[in-house]
């Protein structure tokens, strides 16, 4: 764990992963970098009603901690819950303060390209059910949140293709793209 | 814009107590039939031209699904 963030650990050669970035920061692999794509969250009823055949990936692992995390843990990181849960072994993991300019546990959609340019658009700021426009990197682009389970999709207007995309906390996009920009509506 | 900083960061441990998901065909089940609530959190992913998606709260454990889907690799992390 870094900067309160799991960080990933191959099993080929030990080499340490940003899980955020896909960056390799520590090991014989330092330096490279995953492809990226990004991941939706989103909720059963919204998935079902975009995908009706929708195939869930269902673990079968069953354990004490899976269990407490699965029973007791989950609702408090749901990404709906305003404040991060960041224990006191997660904070003793930071290099510095987390980045002052939004709450810590700030909701938002981050957006990022190769060159680890950054912008974060705060959920707080994109209406429910709405689209706000902004302009980023030169180019179009259009955020939309969905009414059915509150997150948030980037499009460009040109094109209609997606930029490189998260759901995040402040925290955790601060730490990983210090300088980025903050969309203001 | 500068470069990721993690110079300083401070790794607390090596080694994990999770083990990642490695979803097998047994795995892969219709969504509809599993009486979810609603709300119910969902990571999706695409690759190859087909979709997935896992439970957010088996992915608080795993933190890693990693597999095959379309003919494509693919790591989720959460």
């Amino acid at each position: 764990m870094v900067n309160g963030l799991s960080v990933m650990r191959d099993e080929e050669t030990n080499s340490l992963w940003d899980h955020v970035s896909g960056e390799c920061f520590e090991g014989p692999l330092e330096g490279k970098r995953l492809e990226f794509w990004s991941v939706s969250l989103t909720d059963a009823g919204t998935e079902l009603a975009a995908h009706p055949d929708a195939v869930l990936l269902l673990s079968d692992h069953r354990s004490f901690i899976s269990t407490v995390m699965a029973k007791i843990a989950a609702p408090f990181l749901s990404f709906r819950n305003k404040k991060a849960l960041l224990f006191p072994r997660f904070r003793k993991t930071m290099h510095a303060q987390v980045d002052p300019r939004l709450p810590e546990g700030e909701q938002g959609l981050g957006l990022r390209d190769e060159q680890d340019r950054a912008k974060f658009y705060p959920l707080a700021r994109i209406p429910a059910g709405g689209t706000v426009e902004d302009k980023w990197l030169g180019r179009k682009v259009i955020i939309t949140r969905n009414a059915s389970d509150g997150v948030a999709h980037a499009v460009w207007a040109r094109g209609g293709e997606p930029p490189k995309q998260l759901l995040t906390r402040w925290y955790g996009f601060s730490f990983t793209y210090p300088d980025c920009e903050i969309f203001s509506s | 814009m500068g470069r990721i900083n993690r110079s300083s960061g401070k790794i607390q441990q090596k080694g994990s107590r999770f083990k990642p998901f490695r979803p097998a065909e047994k795995h892969a089940v219709p969504l509809a039939t599993q009486n979810l609530e609603g709300g119910a959190e969902l990571l999706a992913f695409e690759r190859g031209g087909k979709r997935r998606c896992v439970l957010v709260s088996q992915a608080i454990y795993h933190h890693l699904i990693q597999g095959e889907l379309g003919g494509q690799p693919y790591l989720v992390s959460y």
